[in-house]
């Protein structure tokens, strides 16, 4: 204890004494060695509980403790390597060292935890049936002070204590078999039976939570009361401010005022909220169950660790949130999230790059018609929150974009040498001149509040008093279009940057090979006309070295009860990463097999590069066919350098084996067309699949997807078919391209 | 109509090397596979055996059961990431049954063996398969072909009745000769591949061979010929010869018919 005691406050130290760079914040990374949890593998894991079943217990308890552990040790292990899942970080030593105060009678039962946190901004925590606590940042994030953090975590261990996840998954079993209580019971009495189950667990965790673990800690007493309005608002952001449009606006590009809402929508949630088919009883059961156990009125303190410290983990967690919106093409929580920084810790260089690269993946979206996929309607939105919801579905096409040029390249002339800054002003002005077609000559040069045009027109009718009422109408017209109306008040938005040279010529660069594509382009298509894929067509691509992020393997049958085969699956998967290198070796492709299940202990660096690149894969996949950056591109740069590569792969099978149908039916028609018999039971014998397997070739410089393919297929994942299937897609990758 | 068909089947196999521009990746870049398919399926009216029972008047068509077997060996070269064409030499050695037994000018009609017959075959044509690359999974095949159908010398003899009404045994020996038809073949099947090296395969095969088309025994219902052995008193007479010849296209016609194929085979 001491020694854990000394390295906590060592780390501490370091913290103080290295403070974050908030600029040039990075994201959260794992410290230390690797926790066991991590690099054990799943049948082990599974075994080792799965020996904890005493023999003498009855058949049918055994059979249900056997398929708890296998199924639960199954999910867990795949949640600890999903690459949200953090450990030695500092938010996680801090969560250690609160459950280290609340069990400090218990050193039998702290044992058996350990905390982990979770890269998720929605305000949650969850424990598990093998003693793991998962506490996800959003609620870091949103908890007004560590004892309420303490509470929630006193609350988990009392759900592992107690343990409601077994108890849980038998009572789900009960109802799902129609047993004891739950006979002849229709299936809206058994989910409201399962709630009420739940519900009991969740107010037992609060009260023993509170009771054995909290109320003697010395933490205060008002927390788990006060935690429990955190708890009921946090489905909205971590403040509560209205949104300043001046936020993005600039000297010369204000955001028109029809783009506002003149009132946001209220905060609707209600403490006393209708729960008869949640998990968990509604705030005002629980504060009041809560409030009968705190009559005694004793007092304790926020903090008893470090309140610093506590609001470094806060800050840390809301910097991550604004990252993993980004990375979730949640771009208007993104933009929000990063304000409400501003207002609360004040503007930096990350926080100008997070709205930046928001505005930037909003452009795209738009530019490409598809902003519905990634800004929410407004209507579904509550609190201030929505008048960026509301403004984001007003912008056009040329405004957004304009915005977020502009906006990229003020950060530019503050970090003129920021390659990443760099990067997303050429991509926004780039789509600006290809995608939107805007040319320089389009944007006023004058700021918006410039009378000079004015003026022109006055000079204009002075000098044409005399001329005839058409030709002074029609210069007058022509005139008049030349001062920019209320819908073009965009094109004001350069008006301080046509001084800067870099960025003129720039935008006249640009411009110009945009013409002159369009002129190539337009010749080609008059020449050669479309130009056809051919079906099914290899590609050659010439390259020699891919890394491979975390395969994933997946088998599952129908006909079970349970339709994963857990551990069929994992064996399914180390033969799907051996084929992997054996036959790059076949093809002479050097391939690098990035997988937390094959870390060991002092892997940590390669942990957190497979999560930065587990993270990218994932944001460049939800983008599917949109053309956006990925916003964690500055993240990989390191990674490119580090692995010798550009290309990552991504790939992954599943084998389905799938249910005979319409059994009867066939064998009675082919009993009357007889011949047909033979070939019927030969079909009905024959095992029938239903697989999928699919990979992705990913460019880290620019997110563009080399290869994507996705093969069906109706038999099992037997070696041959594996090998086949996989041999395909590597030599594309290595083949080289004819000149 | 060989010149022709020899047209086609060089027709069938360039069209699909010619115009294929895509890279394929066969089986782990092995594109090229040859191997042995035994072509399988049961006999009920045909011999398959020179001493199968019984060989003289009466009602013969009653054989027991046999195996048919045909011989083949196949090539096949995948010519892009679905496909193969394929190429395939067969040879069957059987028997047949030689004339409808219950005709009255077979009386005393008997023989030691049945006659034996052989066909060697040519056909060449385009896989496609439908799950995986070629030449893995499953796959429809397409054949354009000819087979040559060649009966041997048969002996026989048939009871002649002199001036004094007394029968005596004749025996006569008939001449084989041969003949070549195109045919035309679909299949279903898989292929299998096991250590990267061996190919399994299986599947259904459908020849259509028309050759002796009308003089045939069933393959599986009870099979009834209005084809007769010519005049078997006259012996070895043109007619005689191809009226066997006959018999013994319409034998390899529903040998080839349909089959169960199991083959195995080596990757290249």
């Amino acid at each position: 204890m001491k020694i854990t005691l000394l390295t906590f406050w060592i780390s501490l130290i370091g913290f103080c004494a290295s403070a974050q760079d908030w600029n040039y914040y990075t994201p959260l990374q794992s410290k230390g060695k690797i926790p066991s949890d991590f690099t054990e593998a799943y049948a082990n894991k599974y075994k080792a509980q799965s020996e904890n079943i005493e023999s003498d217990e009855a058949r049918k308890d055994r059979k249900q403790k056997d398929e708890f552990y296998q199924r639960s040790e199954y999910f867990i292990n795949e949640y600890l390597v999903s690459g949200d899942v953090l450990f030695g970080d500092t938010i996680t030593q801090y969560c250690e060292k609160i459950v280290d105060i609340l069990l400090k009678d218990n050193p039998t039962l702290r044992k058996k935890l350990r905390v982990y946190v979770v890269k998720s901004p929605i305000v949650n925590a969850s424990a598990t049936g093998n003693g793991i606590i998962f506490i996800n940042l959003g609620l870091i994030a949103q908890v007004e002070n560590e004892a309420q953090l303490a509470y929630v975590l006193a609350h988990e261990i009392s759900h592992f204590d107690e343990n409601h996840v077994f108890d849980q998954y038998v009572e789900r079993e009960k109802i799902r078999n129609g047993e004891d209580l739950y006979r002849r019971t229709s299936r809206a009495e058994q989910l409201q039976a399962l709630s009420t189950y739940s519900k009991s667990h969740e107010l037992e965790a609060d009260s023993k939570g509170l009771g054995r673990y909290y109320q003697n800690s010395g933490y205060s007493m008002q927390a788990p009361i006060f935690v429990m309005d955190v708890l009921q608002y946090s489905y909205l952001p971590f403040d509560e401010i209205p949104f300043d449009k001046g936020y993005l606006e600039s000297p010369h590009l204000k955001i028109p005022a029809e783009y506002l809402l003149e009132e946001v929508a209220s905060i609707t949630a209600n403490d006393d909220f209708d729960d008869s088919e949640s998990t968990h009883p509604n705030i005002k059961k629980r504060k009041l169950a809560l409030l009968d156990l705190i009559s005694d009125g004793s007092v304790g303190k926020d903090y008893l660790v470090s309140k610093d410290l506590f609001l470094h983990c806060q800050r840390v967690a809301r910097y991550e949130n604004s990252r993993l919106f980004l990375t979730y093409g949640n771009y208007a929580e993104a933009i929000y999230n990063t304000f409400l920084l501003k207002q609360k810790y004040g503007e930096d260089r990350y926080q100008r790059l997070t709205v930046a690269k928001a505005l930037a993946g909003l452009s795209v979206y738009r530019n490409e018609g598809e902003l519905y996929k990634t800004v929410k309607s407004h209507k579904k939105i509550e609190g201030e929150s929505q008048q960026v919801y509301y403004m984001l579905s007003k912008f056009n096409k040329k405004d957004l974009n304009t915005f977020a040029v502009e906006h990229s390249y003020r950060l530019l002339q503050d970090y003129p040498d920021d390659e990443f800054v760099k990067r997303i002003f050429n991509r926004t002005l780039y789509d600006l001149v290809f995608e939107n077609e805007m040319r320089p000559s389009e944007y006023s040069r004058k700021a918006i509040d410039d009378t000079s045009d004015v003026s022109l027109i006055a000079l204009q009718d002075s000098i044409n008093a005399n001329r005839s009422s058409k030709i002074k109408n029609i210069k007058r017209k022509r005139m008049e279009d030349k001062v920019v109306s209320d819908k073009d008040y965009y094109l004001y938005a350069f008006v301080d940057f046509w001084q800067d040279t870099t960025f003129a010529y720039r935008f006249d660069d640009l411009a110009e090979k945009a013409d002159d594509a369009r002129n190539q382009r337009d010749h080609y298509a008059s020449s050669r006309g479309r130009v056809h894929k051919k079906y099914d067509k290899n590609i050659a691509l010439g390259i020699d070295k891919v890394v491979f992020v975390t395969p994933n393997y997946l088998k599952m049958d129908e006909r079970a009860k349970d339709g994963i085969q857990y551990l069929t699956t994992d064996e399914g998967l180390t033969d799907y990463k051996n084929h992997i290198q054996s036959l790059a070796k076949k093809v002479n492709l050097d391939a690098e097999m990035l997988d937390y299940k094959d870390i060991s202990t002092n892997d940590v660096e390669k942990y957190n590069d497979i999560s930065i690149l587990k993270s990218w894969i994932e944001e460049r996949l939800n983008h599917e066919n949109t053309d956006a950056i990925i916003s964690d591109f500055d993240y990989v740069q390191d990674l490119r350098e580090k692995y010798n590569t550009d290309y990552i792969a991504y790939t992954g099978n599943l084998c389905l084996r799938v249910r005979e149908r319409a059994v009867a039916g066939r064998l009675i028609y082919s009993s009357i067309v007889f011949p047909l018999l033979p070939f019927t039971v030969a079909q009905l014998i024959i095992p029938d699949y239903d697989s999928f397997n699919y990979f992705f070739l990913l460019d880290l410089r620019n997110g563009d997807a080399l290869m994507a393919e996705y093969n069906n297929y109706k038999t099992g994942d037997d070696s041959d078919y594996m090998k086949s299937v996989i041999y395909n897609y590597l030599i594309q990758i290595k083949e080289q391209p004819k000149k | 109509m060989i010149a022709q068909l020899k047209y086609l089947v060089v027709l069938a196999l360039a069209i699909p090397v010619f115009t294929s521009a895509q890279k394929a990746p066969g089986y782990l870049g092995k594109r090229f596979t040859v191997g042995y398919d035994a072509y399988l399926f049961p006999s009920f009216f045909n011999p398959n055996s020179p001493n199968a029972e019984p060989k003289s008047d009466g009602d013969l068509r009653q054989k027991g059961v046999s195996l048919n077997l045909q011989h083949n060996l196949v090539g096949q070269w995948s010519f892009s990431k679905r496909s193969s064409v394929v190429a395939s030499v067969g040879y069957v050695n059987t028997n047949y049954v030689p004339a409808r037994y219950d005709n009255s000018s077979y009386y005393g009609f008997s023989f030691e063996e049945y006659p034996s017959m052989s066909a060697t075959s040519f056909a060449a044509g385009i896989r496609i398969f439908t799950q995986h690359y070629a030449p893995l999974g499953k796959f429809v095949e397409f054949r354009l072909g000819f087979a040559s159908v060649k009966n041997d010398d048969f002996e026989y003899s048939v009871l002649v009745e002199d001036g004094l009404g007394v029968r005596t045994p004749r025996t006569y020996s008939v001449e084989g000769s041969s003949m070549t038809w195109p045919t035309i073949a679909m299949a279903f099947g898989g292929n299998r591949v096991i250590n990267d090296i061996i190919l399994v395969s299986y599947g259904l095969d459908f020849n259509f061979f028309p050759g002796g088309l009308g003089h045939h025994v069933n393959v599986i219902g009870e099979g009834y010929t209005n084809s007769s052995f010519g005049e078997s008193r006259e012996g070895n007479t043109s007619e005689n010869q191809e009226s066997l010849l006959r018999l013994a296209g319409a034998r390899y016609g529903m040998q080839a018919a349909v089959n169960l194929r199991v083959g195995i085979g080596v990757l290249l």
